[in-house]
């Protein structure tokens, strides 16, 4: 529905958005943009493991291998102190953004 | 189900295998689509599909290994370097140094970045230079230990010997009453005493004490006390021992003082040991001495004028020179001459001459020479490595040459683009020295082990701060060195041109006749190398192929010690009539003889033993001749297996007279010249009743006693019985049948048969004295091959990169010349052509060099000249040869040349 540079410029404030809720793996981020998007955004896995793993390399997430009862083992990322300082910054920087983009653009406030 | 792991282990394809991380990042994208998987089964997707709609969540694999690739590379420089550029740019801010301070962090930090891109280039030249410095540190640091360190004593600069061996104890007393230039003027006879009391006879190396001597050098006590003035009476009967000693045979125990030793047969009381610091000067040449016995000066047995056997050491007053001291003593010796003229002068009436040497001069004397040739050749090695490396430098110009003038054009100023190719050069040049240091320390191990023996003070070589001092300052001298031609050639670079062309201009002209001269001085350099390996290696080989004069394979020799108290004159001659039956009962031995000394006993210019000088022959002309009497038992030539031409001296030859010698060829033409010495009588042989009558019997021709280099020295060999018996020095010789080593204990057994009590301290075979006798030309020769051998390759080395590059350079010529119909050969000979100029060119200045510089050598060599012309032609045919070998690879490239794909290329 989106292209796909529009969603690659909010993925990782999604992420960190939904990682600071709580911490989950992979598979379940990937359905919760779909869910909580109404199905407006959808990723499949080839373009949100390369961002989770450059996100982790940065120091912004961290995952940690997890094993309950009856299923195999899963990676549960979560917010580092870093993701939780960038999350701030781009939520400001995503506001602000989109408020000016509606200024050029005339339309209603977001 | 499908094994989703193994789905996406096959199709993602990351870099390099990388252990863990890798396990990792398949775990996790197989678990998704195994998640994706199940959701569509869940909504009730047939097996098949659901794996189909899965498996397409991921349909670019290499696209994703390129992301994840690409998020780890972006992540890993970053911290580390922007904290430094944070760093560095704070340090700008700070003043005029904190400009510079920047600069050098920057300077580095490109350094850093090209290693990382080229880690083969960095590989190379570090290893090139850490070959070059760290054997340039090693020798350095031999030579320091041994030649630069001032002696540990105190004062070192005012200890001076008497050159001129040993000498007799009223002629020392002349000497110390008749000069005033020194503070104490004393002396030591070295010898070995027997000590007995053991269950072996054990023999001590012993030092035999002057008044004075020991004080000399600064000795301290462990225990007891030093020697005193009472202890200086009569025959030596009062010691101190080494530490070592006191260690070796008494294991350190204190209750050593005052108790005797039998020493020769002797009771002698220790009085003291020595400190564990001390070191005699015969120590520092690796001759400790075991105990140090006090020598009275006036003791009866020493105050003749023909027994030589002190050594004479001194300290100069405060303020004397031993320049002065020198003019003193050839005054006194002059004037002293016609009141002693048997002390000061031989016995053809020539004076006798001593030459003062300061103390360090004397230990070092032999290895000076050889030691700074070492140090010529590593430092040799070091500027072909620097020439190499300033090489592959240039050569590596056209990518660096593009981004320096990138970096010029975006306002770097030339000072700053030459201080960053300098910095890197340092860098290079301070890697290479640490490698060099590893280099050095496996060197001088080496140097240690391998060395034969006979280098003083070698245990002083260490790797201390003054030895790394030198690394440091050489390594920064190499990297000024071999930097400046690239660092002036990066400067001077042509911006524009360079960027518009691509970076091919600015490889000019110039570049390449810099990169061929330094070619050029490479061959230079390492033909010189090669020659005076070469000389050496041709010198050892004339050395071992030279024929002894005897059957040195088969002979065995054994020093019989008859000097103490127990043996007169009597004794000694019946201990030898009972032991060669014996002796010559062993299975394995062929024949036996006595003599003073064995062929080959010693070597290396030593000659010791009865010297005599003056002769009259069968005219009546008087004759001066040094010669060495050795006296023989009959059947020693057989013994030997000498060739000798007349009569072997026979039994009853003691009783006769004339006496019946013996002579060395050279001596026989010196006596008699060109006449028949057979049969004739001429004088000789000192004694008290003057000159004796000796009749010639036999002639032995081209026998080498004392060394393969030391020629056919004269000799007079006279019967063991009427003249051996009353000299202290006696040796057997015996021949085998087979393998002389095998039947040395069976000789050491009937020997202590006939006397439990002698110390048998030298049982060896003459191939092993032999094999000894040339360790030091063979080591030396040995090191410096393998120096002249890193040259050759460095020098080829540096041949082929610019060969290499020439061809490079030229593709378009020579795709010209190929299009045009020029063949292959005539391409590989165009490029042979310009080769062979070069080394021509190089060839020339190296034996110019090697003419010059060889002539150092000329003490070193044996049977050679150091102009030898056969050795330098063979050298510069090696040096050619390699040459020419190493440009055919690039010669053959430009012979392939392709008219079409080169000029695509431009």
């Amino acid at each position: 529905m989106f292209s796909p540079e529009l969603k690659k410029g909010s993925v990782e404030l999604m992420i960190l958005s939904l990682l600071d809720d709580r911490p989950t793996h992979g598979y379940e981020l990937g359905k919760l943009i779909e869910v909580r998007s109404g199905g407006a955004i959808e990723f499949n896995v080839s373009s949100l493991y390369p961002v989770l793993y450059r996100m982790e390399n940065d120091g912004w997430i961290s995952g940690r291998w997890v094993e309950k009862p009856g299923e195999r083992r899963r990676c549960h990322y979560r917010l580092t102190r870093k993701g939780r300082e960038v999350l701030a910054e781009q939520r400001r920087l995503w506001a602000a953004y989109t408020a000016a983009v509606n200024l050029v653009i005339g339309g209603s406030h977001a | 189900m499908r094994d989703w792991k193994a789905y996406v282990r096959s199709r993602l394809a990351l870099p390099a295998l990388r252990g863990l991380r890798d396990e990792r990042i398949v775990e996790e994208l197989a678990g998704q689509l195994e998640d994706l998987y199940r959701t569509y089964l869940a909504r009730g997707i047939p097996e098949a599909e659901a794996e189909e709609l899965a498996a397409s969540h991921v349909t670019d694999w290499d696209d994703l290994a390129r992301r994840i690739a690409a998020a780890e590379r972006k992540n890993q420089p970053p911290a580390a370097a922007e904290w430094v550029e944070d760093r560095t740019r704070r340090l700008e801010s700070r003043g005029r140094i904190g400009v510079v301070a920047a600069e050098l962090v920057r300077n580095i930090r490109y350094a850093a970045r090209s290693a990382r891109r080229e880690p083969g280039f960095w590989a190379v030249t570090v290893l090139i230079l850490g070959l070059g410095i760290g054997a340039t540190t090693a020798i350095f640091s031999v030579v320091d230990g041994v030649l630069l360190k001032s002696l540990p004593y105190e004062e070192p600069d005012r200890l001076v010997y008497f050159d001129g061996g040993s000498f007799p104890m009223p002629r020392i007393a002349d000497f110390v009453e008749h000069t005033t230039s020194y503070e104490q003027l004393t002396g030591v006879w070295e010898d070995d005493v027997d000590w007995t009391g053991g269950d072996r006879p054990l023999q001590l190396n012993a030092a035999l004490v002057l008044p004075g001597y020991l004080e000399l050098f600064d000795v301290h006590l462990e225990v007891g006390r030093l020697l005193l003035e009472e202890d200086f009476r009569g025959a030596p009967h009062r010691a101190v021992l080494s530490w070592g000693a006191w260690q070796r045979l008494f294991g350190g125990d204190p209750s050593v003082v005052g108790r005797p030793l039998t020493l020769h047969g002797n009771p002698v009381q220790i009085v003291g040991v020595l400190d564990e610091g001390f070191i005699s000067p015969a120590g520092l040449t690796g001759r400790e001495r075991d105990v140090f016995l006090a020598l009275d000066p006036q003791w009866e047995e020493l105050q003749v004028s023909w027994w030589f056997v002190v050594e004479v050491y001194g300290r100069l007053r405060d303020g004397a020179t031993v320049g002065a001291a020198q003019s003193e003593l050839d005054a006194a010796i002059a004037r002293l001459a016609d009141v002693h003229p048997q002390l000061h002068r031989n016995q053809a009436g020539n004076l006798r001459t001593v030459t003062v040497l300061p103390l360090q001069t004397s230990l070092i004397g032999s290895v000076r020479g050889p030691l700074q040739l070492l140090l010529g050749a590593v430092g040799l090695l070091l500027l072909i490595a620097c020439a190499n490396v300033a090489n592959l430098l240039l050569a590596r110009g056209t990518e660096r040459h593009h981004e320096l003038a990138v970096r010029s054009a975006i306002g770097a100023g030339r000072i700053r683009i030459l201080t960053q190719v300098l910095t890197e050069s340092l860098i290079f040049a301070l890697a290479g020295g640490l490698v060099g240091v590893v280099v050095a320390i496996g060197g001088v191990r080496a140097f240690e082990m391998w060395n034969p023996g006979g280098i003083p003070l070698i245990e002083r070589v260490a790797l201390d701060g003054r030895v790394l001092a030198f690394a440091l300052a050489v390594s920064l001298l190499t990297g000024v060195l071999f930097g400046t031609a690239p660092a002036l050639q990066g400067a001077r670079l042509n911006v524009s041109a360079m960027l518009k062309e691509g970076g091919r201009a600015g490889e000019g002209r110039d570049r390449g006749r810099l990169r061929r001269t330094l070619v050029m001085v490479e061959i230079a350099m390492a033909l010189m190398l090669l020659t005076g390996a070469g000389l050496l290696f041709h010198s050892f080989l004339r050395l071992t192929t030279v024929q002894p004069g005897f059957d040195a394979a088969h002979l065995a020799g054994v020093e019989l010690r008859m000097g103490d108290d127990r043996y007169d004159e009597q004794a000694r001659v019946q201990f030898v009539r009972l032991l060669l039956p014996r002796i010559e009962r062993i299975p394995g031995v062929r024949a036996a003889a006595v003599a003073n000394t064995v062929p080959f006993q010693y070597y290396g210019g030593r000659r010791p033993g009865w010297w005599q000088e003056r002769y009259v022959n069968d005219e009546g002309a008087e004759i001066e001749q040094p010669t060495v009497i050795q006296p023989v038992t009959p059947g020693f030539f057989a013994t030997i297996g000498a060739e000798l031409r007349g009569d072997d001296l026979s039994s009853s030859a003691a009783d006769e007279s004339p006496i019946p010698v013996v002579l060395s060829q050279s001596f026989a033409d010196r006596l008699f010249e060109d006449r028949n010495p057979i049969g004739r009588v001429f004088r000789g042989l000192q004694q008290q009743g003057g000159l004796q009558d000796l009749r010639v019997v036999g002639v032995v021709s081209g026998l080498r006693y004392w060394g393969l280099d030391q020629g056919d020295h004269a000799m007079l060999y006279v019967p063991w019985e009427r003249w051996g018996a009353d000299i202290f020095m006696t040796a057997l010789v015996v021949r085998t049948a087979g393998d002389p080593a095998a039947v040395l204990p069976a000789l050491r057994d009937a020997i202590w048969d006939l006397d439990p009590d002698m110390a048998l301290p030298n049982v060896f075979t003459v191939p092993q004295r032999m094999a000894q006798s040339v360790a030091t030309p063979k080591f030396y020769s040995a090191l410096l091959i393998a120096f002249a051998a890193v040259a050759l390759l460095l020098a080829a080395g540096g041949i082929y990169g610019a060969m290499l590059y020439t061809v490079g350079r030229r593709r378009r010529e020579l795709a010209v010349r190929a299009a045009l119909g020029a063949d292959g050969r005539r391409l590989l000979w165009l490029i042979l052509w310009q080769s062979a100029r070069v080394t021509a060119v190089g060839l020339a200045i190296g034996i110019g060099g090697a003419l010059a510089a060889t002539r150092a050598l000329q003490g070193m060599l044996f049977g050679v000249s150091a102009t030898d012309p056969a050795t330098l032609a063979a050298v510069a045919v090696l040096m050619g040869t390699v040459a020419l070998s190493a440009s055919l690879v690039p010669a053959w490239r430009a012979a392939r040349a392709n008219p079409v794909e080169a000029m695509r290329a431009e």
